[in-house]
């Protein structure tokens, strides 16, 4: 079974793009190596899971910024 | 468009389903064939996914290849099954969540200490096969037995049992994705072809439900297990139910008196089923008086094949 604790690139457009690689060839009808499969996978997998990272802390800095708020403020009478 | 009604020769569960969920919902889409003109990426999805877990299978359990050669193989036949189909990049099950599924899926259940491993037939792994089995409920046009049918992920051998295996792709998994599996008639209908046609001690089915979350998948697995006397009594259920079909194909076409069928043949729901899965992609024609005059335009023919993996592929 693979090593899954390789270091890859936790990005996830570089891992789009490497995915989107390896689909055009696929589609061209060329043969892809295990290793490069491997590879994309892995650069998949942690940059999915480094922009759900990133998307939980902006959306508590979104909530952080909604408490201050002073909800009386847009009702006081003009 | 012109209609041209015809009385399906094979019914699976799928159709089966809309049947029973709406007659009238059964009539647009199974006798004329109709279906809203954008493809289901649902079907899409879980269709290249399915592909691609059998070719991996293929590959380790009956080739004998190595995990990552084998994942290599399901990744070109996902990829080629996926197509020119869009990518879908917003949506749940894009190309890139269900390629990452495939991975997760052999990570949480690895193929060399799985306990449920395909049943070898002749040194070949059991996976996808398709069956169809003549009820006792005549064809109204041709006279025929209708068949049954449908197409079945694997027959997985675990620790000695044999049992169905199905993989299910979804959004959620919790307590009512497990609950929903113990009446469910699609693997009643796998148990029963195994058992008479493959006569093979099939006890039940395993459904692994993957779901595709933001910050990665989740996974669970339900089993459901058909004695013999609840299969006789979904096998009658069946068979009532293709009565019924048969009836409202009939009292469809007498109230054309010809060769022509009313949809007032097959009754509506008025209910839930209009509203299930954000709505019937039929409701439209139910909300207007004449529903002919509005299908072109928004429907167009569908070419469900039961025994295909994504069954929207057209017919071979």
């Amino acid at each position: 079974m693979s090593n899954e604790t390789e270091a890859v690139p936790a990005d996830l457009t570089l891992a789009l793009s490497k995915v989107n690689d390896l689909r055009a060839r696929v589609l061209r009808g060329e043969k892809l190596t295990p290793e490069e499969c491997r590879e994309a996978l892995l650069a998949l997998r942690s940059g999915r899971s480094a922009a759900a990272k990133r998307g939980a802390e902006k959306a508590k800095i979104t909530k952080v910024k909604a408490e201050q708020l002073d909800l009386n403020a847009f009702f006081k009478p003009k | 468009m012109d209609l041209n009604p015809t009385f399906p020769s094979l019914i699976d569960s799928t159709i089966l389903s809309s049947y029973l969920a709406c007659p009238r919902q059964f009539y647009w889409a199974w006798i004329n064939r109709l279906t809203v003109s954008q493809k289901s990426i649902h079907l899409h999805a879980g269709g290249a996914f399915a592909a691609a877990i059998e070719t991996f299978r293929l590959s380790f359990y009956g080739a004998g290849s190595d995990y990552d050669t084998a994942m290599r193989d399901a990744i070109e036949r996902f990829i080629k099954e996926w197509g020119d189909f869009p990518l879908m990049e917003d949506d749940n099950k894009s190309f890139y969540n269900m390629l990452g599924a495939i991975n997760s899926y052999f990570t949480t259940y690895p193929p060399a200490t799985d306990y449920v491993k395909p049943y070898m037939a002749n040194g070949k792994p059991a996976v996808e096969f398709s069956f169809a089995i003549p009820t006792s409920v005549l064809h109204p046009e041709t006279g025929e037995p209708i068949l049954y049918g449908g197409r079945c992920d694997m027959i997985g051998d675990m620790n000695g049992t044999l049992m169905i295996v199905d993989e299910k792709t979804t959004s959620q998994l919790g307590n009512s994705w497990s609950k929903k599996w113990q009446m469910r008639g699609q693997f009643a209908g796998y148990v029963m072809a195994a058992r008479r046609l493959g006569n093979l001690p099939v006890a039940g089915a395993m459904i692994r439900g993957v779901s595709i979350l933001k910050a990665g998948y989740g996974h669970a697995e339900a089993l459901v297990y058909f004695p013999e006397w609840q299969i006789e009594r979904w096998w009658e259920h069946l068979q009532h139910n293709l009565r019924c079909m048969v009836d409202d194909w009939r009292h469809s076409q007498a109230l054309m008196s010809g060769t022509r069928h009313s949809p007032a043949g097959f009754d509506q729901n008025f209910s839930d089923a209009c509203a299930a899965y954000s709505s019937c992609q039929f409701l439209n024609l139910c909300m207007v008086e004449y529903p002919e005059n509005w299908i072109d335009g928004y429907f167009i023919r569908n070419d469900w094949n039961p025994l295909a993996r994504n069954p929207e592929e057209p017919k071979p």
